[in-house]
Formats: structure tokens, C-alpha cells, sequence
């Protein structure tokens, strides 16, 4: 890593011409992945990122620039070129910088460096095993592995030197289902920062058993009927909505410009009452968890909405300048090559008081999201889609049949008035969540939870 | 910048039977602005290297952003580690050279001549331009970014191949109101071109397409003929296409499975690779060094090629189609380059002076979720214009479109006359669609 004088000349010039603050994030990070094809290892790559990104803010306005080539000489043009954008006088200099110790959470037990690619391997081979096993028409299982360690400097012109490692492990599991006529795949992808330990704690034969069944499942699945109807959407990655529809419009970076419909709501009713919603980035070893965000400051556990009132945004300093708010630990970005922004670590719905049975005994008819996939939202108006990648029919206050094709649309500040019920079976999944810092790791998460009335697109005919 | 000769004997000294290297630099100036102050600036330099090369047939891979002396030891290692465990039988060749490459002009050393300064009076000016078209712009933001990159493949047989690339991006984010209503829309403008740059159409456009969205509401359920705009058309192109990449047809992934020379969409579908042509999206070699050329893939309706790398190539016994592309993850698989769907003799306004009651739809979202790749089966969020008795009536939003892509494509009743250059690389003009599902209120 790069040294505090060379750091400080680098920062110093950086803030000739009036800048009011620097920062240097300076990362190494090594990436592995393995990929186990029907079977077969097809694919194996390492691959090291390194580099810096320097960011110069002056009031409202910032600059940033990135480079891989992490000389003296590279990184000063690099600070000359970026403040020659502001022809401004000096106002601050750079001080004694105070280093502070690394946090001591998320770390592996079993570091990855340590770990052979042939364990690797054996583990791969144990998932596709179990999945394959499941049923006959299993005709393909793609197992990889993916592990990452990143180790991260960050110093600013508040004369603060912050470090982080953060590592990674996540296994995917593709399962393929075919009957010789359809074709449908089931996705199961578990990850934490920890390191291969993490797959013994939870049981990674059963996951990849469960993405086979699932996939088997679907296969026998109709076509989901189309139209308005009451959505009960399971635990676990059924939070993605939540995420999508509600998360990104808390974030600094939409409010602060007035660019979310959540903007200028703090302490008014956004969500129907039954519904409180956290961003947690102290989880220990969880996805989306880190000592410290990607600007240094401490990581917390942040309110969003307690009993539908909206409590706080997710703030980065930037931003936080233009909202007159301090930040709050959830500044982040996917490497050096993205300057940093307010974005979520893991965010989830509180558990209520419902169980799971209850609600699905009390929906006359609609449909069970057990399982969705991904979506988009459109963070000005809240529209939003998700698909959903397990679906079942309820009626008469019983789960029927499988379903697949389903669509779920509609806007996120109507979904969050629109649920009812909120169940008690709290759970976390993984995902990647993609914005303008790149794509960073983060945990989506929720109890089973019921929306009245939303827009359902399917291809199996109108709802009577 | 790594020593490559260091690299290649290093490489042979440790058992590597036959190396590549490929270096891209890429410098980068992106602003964006906002209430007529460019708000953020930034700028970049950086090169990667990908490496790869064969130990006993299997092919290693490894890459690295450290440059430094290290490089070579690390790549080989790795190169290594990574070869052994590979049990795929598959052949992986590095590939000695294709007899003769055609030129394509990527670069344009005008663009170099346009100043930063000169950019950010261009952001200012569009910004300024689109508030004054109209007093319901709410909100706007812009950004001008310009990339040149410069890439080289190297190998061990003495192959040696270079390309350099430069291009501008002018986009501009739209939010407009009415009352509590609020609807955003984007234009944007990709090339290296300068010519192409016509700021008082990139704001008409950015404007007109945002408040159209005004008042939008889901309209009736039920099927419906429908056009797609150009670049709706080129989202489901793009997927499409996809199943005549060899490595899913040899996994037994593709529809396009045994339907070589058969019909696979109506015949009024054309769609031809374009990679020699000079603009930035052309290619001269792909990411293994194969020369590229021009090809129809689907030919009226019938599919003519499939895409094919030198791996995937071997394994059917034809040559390679010129369309290894690097994934992300840097292993070499399958991709395409400037995808065009020929226009037809249609114009987009007697297209839809040919549908009664229809729908054109301007946008659809979620295509990685709610699009199967494998059945085809999609249902997707959607927004546009009601058609009644052939004109562009009221704006719709929040309705799904469903259907199944391979039905889709052979239900395309008329190809317009329009066409555009999406930003993803696929020009398309808009097509009409015999019917699809609508789910709206």
C-alpha cells in the first residue's frame, strides 16, 4: 500500500486550487472463480485489481479520477489534472495524518488465500452432485465459485488514514430442468463474507438439492394468469422488492436532487403501519457488512421506516453537503474505478407478528411469490417489475399449483401501502445491486409479507 | 507497462506451451451537469492485462491491473494453477493468424481536438436548451464523456494485432411536471462523429419523449397488434440473437438447435453482422485475433450462420465466425458486433396507420428478469401510446406485454423504414408484431 508522505504530497496538491476536501482510496483485491460445467471444469480464472481513485469536493461540486499506475509521478499529474477544474485559491493544506486501527468483524476463518483449488474443486463437485441426483430430468447443473479479498486504504484531507479487508466467498448453483419439451432453470446463490468455512455452516448440499427441486417444480408449473390480484411474496430474496422499490429512493443520491419520490417525506407516513425497514451494515460477516464504508467512516445499523414513518435516508458526504445532513455509514462503491456514493449494505424488512400459514389461510385468491428474481425500478416516478422466479396460485386460503411466467408491477410507494400482513420468518439473501458506484455486494431480506391488489402480468389469461 | 518478452520466455521456461496477451489501455473524461454547474468531473487512465495460455492442452487464465515487475511471475503462476484443474475436453487454441485483416477506421483524431473546456460549454448549453423548451422540465441532468482506448494482442506463435478506439456519449436525463405527476425520459447521442452532434435535436427529442409520458395510464387488458420504437426492437433483438451462438446450440441450450438453413423468424427479418464497419463500433480481429467480417445471420427468416470461436469451431469442424468475445470474468466465449436489422420500404407512420386499435410501445423494463433466455417466455413492464383507428393516441404506462420471443419473431408483420444505432451496439429500425398479451387495468 501506498505510503502516508507520498499519500499526503499526492493530497496537498489535490487541494491547490481551493479544493475543501480529498481523499485517496487506494485497493488491492485478488478474485477467483471456478467453474464446474455439467460436471466438468470449464473454467478457472484469478485475477488481481489494483489501483487508486483521488476525489477533490469543492462545496457542490466534486472531481474524481483513477488510475492503475500508482507512481509518485502518476498520481500528481493525476491530482494537477483534477484541480485544475476549480481555478480557486488554497483554502486547507494537508496536516499529520492519524492512521486508526482496522475493525476487527467480518473476518474468515479460513482465509481464501489459504485455501487449495483443489478444495475448491471438491466442494463444487459435492453441489452438482446433489443437485444432478435430484431428478433424472436434471439435465444440466452449472456450479462456481467465486471468492474475492480486498484489502482497501482510504486517507483524506481530514488528515484520516482508514484500512479494510473485506473477503468474500458465494457459490452459485444453476439447476436446468428439462422434460424434453420445456426447459427451466432454478438459481440458488449463497454467499458471505467468510471464508470456505461458510459452506459447511449452511449445508451446501441441501441448497444445491433445493435448486433441483425447484427447477423440477417449475417445469410442471402453468402459466401464471394476468391481472390485479393479492400477492403474498415469501421471505428471504422476496426482499429484493423492498430494495428496489423502496431502497434506492432512500438513498442521498436520489434525494438530494429531489429526484426521489421520498424526498422531503422524513417523519411522514410512507409505508402502511405493519411495515419497519433497517439498513444494517454491522451484521457480522453478512454480504453487505464492513467496518468501515468506502469513504472510512463506521458502518451502522440505520432505521429507514418504523411502523411506516420515514426515519432516515442512507447518506454519503457528498450528498449529505447539498441535504445538510452528516453521513451515515453507507457510502460505497464497487472498486477504485467508481467514486464512492450513498448506496445500501443489507436492508430488510422487520419481522411482524404474522406467521406465514396465517397469511396464506386468509388470501382468498392471488398468488404466492415464493422465490422472485430480479427487477428494475425507475427511482423519479417508483415504477418498478420483478420477476418472479417461483410462483404458486392461492385459492380458498390454500397454495394450488405452481405458476411461472409471473411479472409483478406497480409503484413503490403504493406497494408500501399496500401491505397488510408481515409474518415473523425474517431471512437475508444475496445479491449484487447495481447503481452508478458500480456493483456491490448486498443483502436483501424479509419476512413472508402480503401486498394487496398488485398488477400481475402473465401469460395464462385474464383473472375472472 | 509489463515486459511481454520477459512474459513470453518466462511463460515457455515453465512449461506454458503457447501464450497470449492482451493489453487495453483506456483514458476516459466523463462530466455531468447539473443546474448549469458541472457538478462532477471524472477522469481515468488504466490498462489491464488478460492472459492466458495452455499447460498439457488446458487452458489457464489470469489478469491483472498490477503492472509492475511481479506481473510475469504472477501471470505464469496463475496461467498454471489454473490449467491443472481444468478437466473439460474441449479444445482451447491459441490461434497462429488469419491471412489478411481489413482495415476499419475506429479512431477519429478530430475528437482529440475537443477540449474539455468546450465540453462542459456543450453540457451547459443542452442543459440550458432543454429547461427553455418547455416551462413543465422539472429537473435536468447531462453528461458528455469521451473514451479512447488502444488494445493489443499478442501471442506466442507471433501474433501481434492492434486497435485503437475513440468515441463520445452526450447523454441527457429528463425529468418533467405536471401538477404532482412526475416523468422522466432520456436522448442520448453515441459516436465519434461530431457531425452526428445536433444539440437542439438531442434536447427536442430528450423533451418531447418526456412529456408524451404526461398523464400516462395502463390501458385495457387483453392482445393487441403492436410496433416497437427502434430501440425496443433492439432489446428483443438482442436476445434473440443470442441463440445462434454455437456454445449454446452445442449445449443443447439454444432453440436454434438443428435449424440451420430453416426458417426461424418471418421473412421480412433480416439481421447482419456488421463489424467491419468504420465507426466505433467496428472491429477488424476478435478477442482471439480471428479476422471479422460481414455476415447476415438471419437471411429473410432463415437462419445462415451460427457464431462460432476457434474452440467451439473445432468442435463442429467449420472455422471460426470471428466472434470470440471476453466475457467479464476474462475467459474467451461468444459475442457479436454491430448487430443491424435491415430496414424495410414501410414508413413508420403507415405502419401505424395499419392497426385499428393497438399499442406502440416506447419502453420495456426488467428484460434480464422477466425474460427467460432458455424458453423465451416473457413478461415485461412496459410503456408507450394507445393506437386507435391508425393514429398515436394517449400515453400508456404500467402495463406488462407478454409472449414467448422465438413466437414473437415469427409474428413480425412489417419492418419500418426508420433506424437507429442503440446504444448497445444493434441498429433497428421500429417492427410491428401480429399480436401480444397486454395486462393493464
Amino acid at each position: 500500500m501506498l505510503s502516508k508522505k507520498l499519500i499526503s504530497k499526492v493530497l496537498d496538491k489535490a487541494l491547490s486550487t481551493g479544493g475543501d476536501f480529498a481523499e485517496l482510496f487506494e485497493e488491492r483485491t485478488i478474485k477467483n472463480n471456478i467453474t464446474l460445467d455439467n460436471g466438468k471444469i470449464t473454467q478457472s480464472t484469478s485475477a488481481v485489481v489494483s489501483g487508486a481513485g483521488l476525489r477533490i469536493l469543492k462545496e457542490l461540486q466534486s472531481v474524481y479520477g483513477y488510475t492503475n499506475d500508482l507512481t509518485l509521478k502518476s498520481l500528481t499529474q493525476l491530482a494537477e489534472s483534477l484541480s485544475s477544474s476549480f481555478g480557486g485559491e488554497r483554502r486547507i493544506s494537508m496536516g499529520v495524518i492519524k492512521k486508526h486501527a482496522q475493525g476487527k468483524h467480518h473476518r474468515p476463518a479460513i482465509q481464501w488465500a489459504d485455501v487449495t483449488k483443489q478444495q475448491k474443486v471438491e466442494l463444487l463437485q459435492k453441489a452438482y452432485t446433489a443437485c444432478k441426483e435430484v431428478d433424472p430430468r436434471i439435465v444440466r447443473v452449472v456450479v462456481s465459485l467465486a471468492d474475492s479479498t480486498s484489502d482497501v486504504q482510504i486517507t483524506n484531507s481530514d488528515n484520516h488514514q482508514y484500512t479494510d479487508t473485506r473477503s468474500r466467498g458465494r457459490i452459485s448453483i444453476v439447476a436446468y430442468a428439462s422434460d424434453g419439451d420445456k426447459l427451466e432453470t432454478f438459481h440458488e446463490g449463497p454467499g458471505a463474507q467468510k471464508g470456505i468455512e461458510y459452506f459447511d455452516e449452511i449445508d451446501v448440499i441441501e441448497t444445491a438439492r433445493q435448486a433441483g427441486r425447484k427447477a423440477i417444480t417449475m417445469l410442471n408449473a402453468e402459466e401464471c394468469p394476468s391481472g390485479k390480484m393479492d400477492v403474498v411474496i415469501g421471505n428471504a430474496f422476496g426482499g429484493v422488492i423492498f430494495h428496489e422499490a423502496c431502497g434506492h429512493s432512500l438513498e442521498a443520491t436520489a434525494v438530494a436532487k429531489n429526484m426521489s419520490v421520498f424526498a422531503g417525506k422524513l417523519g411522514t407516513q410512507i409505508a402502511s403501519k405493519v411495515v419497519s425497514a433497517v439498513d444494517d451494515g454491522t451484521i457480522e460477516n453478512a454480504w453487505g457488512s464492513g467496518n468501515v464504508d468506502d469513504e472510512g467512516n463506521k458502518t451502522q445499523k440505520t432505521v429507514l421506516i418504523k411502523n411506516g414513518i420515514l426515519q432516515n435516508y442512507l447518506v454519503d458526504k457528498f450528498n449529505g453537503r447539498r441535504m445538510n445532513t452528516p453521513a451515515n455509514g453507507a457510502c460505497r462503491r464497487e472498486s477504485y474505478k467508481f467514486e464512492p456514493t450513498s448506496r445500501m449494505s443489507n436492508t430488510f424488512i422487520l419481522n411482524g407478528k404474522s406467521t406465514p400459514e396465517e397469511i396464506i389461510s386468509k388470501t382468498k385468491y392471488g398468488l404466492y411469490a415464493k422465490s422472485m428474481g430480479g427487477g428494475s425500478v425507475n427511482p423519479v416516478t417508483g415504477d418498478f417489475n420483478f420477476a418472479v422466479n417461483e410462483g404458486y396460485l392461492i385459492e380458498d386460503g390454500k397454495i394450488t399449483k405452481p405458476v411461472k411466467g409471473a411479472t409483478l408491477i406497480g409503484t413503490g410507494a403504493e406497494v408500501l401501502m399496500n401491505i397488510d400482513m408481515v409474518g415473523n420468518d425474517l431471512l437475508r439473501a444475496q445479491g449484487m445491486c447495481g447503481s452508478s458506484s458500480g456493483s456491490i455486494p448486498a443483502d436483501v431480506g424479509q419476512p413472508t409479507i402480503r401486498v394487496r391488489n398488485i398488477t400481475v402480468g402473465g401469460r395464462g389469461g385474464a383473472v375472472q | 507497462m509489463i515486459n511481454t518478452k520477459k512474459t513470453f520466455a518466462l511463460a515457455s521456461q515453465s512449461g506454458i506451451e503457447a501464450l497470449e496477451l492482451f493489453t487495453r489501455r483506456t483514458a476516459k473524461l466523463s462530466l455531468h451537469s447539473y443546474h448549469n454547474e458541472v457538478e462532477n468531473m471524472t477522469s481515468a487512465d488504466t490498462t489491464t492485462l488478460w492472459a492466458r495460455g495452455l499447460v498439457n492442452g488446458k487452458m489457464g487464465y489470469a489478469s491483472t491491473e498490477l503492472l509492475d515487475s511481479s506481473a510475469p511471475q504472477f501471470i505464469v503462476n496463475q496461467i498454471r494453477e489454473n490449467a491443472q484443474i481444468i478437466n473439460d475436453d474441449k479444445p482451447q487454441p491459441i490461434f497462429k493468424g488469419s491471412e489478411k485483416y481489413k482495415r476499419v477506421k475506429t479512431y477519429n483524431a478530430q475528437l482529440e481536438e475537443w477540449t474539455t473546456q468546450q465540453k462542459v460549454e456543450f453540457a451547459k448549453q443542452l442543459e440550458s436548451k432543454i429547461r427553455y423548451l418547455d416551462s413543465r422540465v422539472d429537473d435536468v441532468s447531462v453528461e458528455v464523456e469521451y473514451s479512447v482506448s488502444e488494445t493489443v494482442l499478442e501471442n506466442s506463435y507471433g501474433l501481434k494485432l492492434k486497435n485503437k478506439r475513440n468515441y463520445f456519449v452526450v447523454f441527457a436525463d429528463i425529468v418533467v411536471k405536471d401538477g404532482d405527476v412526475k416523468k422522466n425520459a432520456y436522448a442520448f447521442v453515441v459516436d465519434n462523429d461530431m457531425s452526428k452532434l445536433n444539440i437542439d435535436e438531442i434536447a427536442r427529442e430528450g423533451v418531447d419523449k418526456a412529456l408524451a409520458k404526461l398523464g400516462g395510464q395502463p390501458c385495457k387488458s387483453g392482445k393487441y397488434p403492436v410496433i416497437f420504437n427502434p430501440e425496443v426492437t433492439a432489446n428483443f433483438l438482442n436476445f434473440f440473437v443470442q441463440n445462434a451462438i454455437a456454445e449454446e446450440v452445442q449445449k443443447h441450450s439454444s432453440v436454434f438447435e438443428g435449424k440451420l438453413n430453416q426458417p426461424v423468424a418471418s421473412k421480412c427479418v433480416t439481421i447482419t453482422e456488421m463489424p467491419l464497419r468504420n465507426d466505433y463500433t467496428g472491429t477488424s480481429f476478435d478477442d482471439e485475433g480471428v479476422a471479422t467480417y460481414n455476415k447476415p445471420i438471419i437471411n429473410k427468416g432463415v437462419l445462415s450462420t451460427y457464431a462460432y470461436n476457434l474452440s467451439t469451431a473445432l468442435v463442429d469442424g467449420v472455422q471460426s465466425t470471428g466472434n470470440a468475445q471476453r466475457t467479464a470474468g476474462g475467459k474467451i466465449g461468444t459475442g457479436f458486433n454491430t448487430l443491424v436489422l435491415k430496414p424495410g420500404n414501410t414508413r413508420e407512420e403507415h405502419m401505424i396507420g395499419s392497426i385499428g386499435e393497438g399499442l406502440y410501445i416506447t419502453s420495456v423494463q426488467g428484460l434480464h428478469a422477466g425474460m427467460n433466455p432458455n424458453s423465451g417466455n416473457f413478461s415485461l413492464q412496459a410503456e408507450g401510446f394507445a393506437i386507435h383507428n391508425g393514429e398515436k393516441a394517449e400515453p400508456i404506462a404500467l402495463i406488462t406485454i407478454a409472449g414467448n420471443l422465438f413466437e414473437m419473431f415469427r409474428d413480425v408483420k412489417a419492418v419500418a423504414s426508420n433506424s437507429k444505432l442503440n446504444y448497445i451496439g444493434v441498429e433497428c429500425p421500429s417492427i410491428k408484431i401480429g399480436s401480444l398479451s397486454v395486462s393493464g387495468k
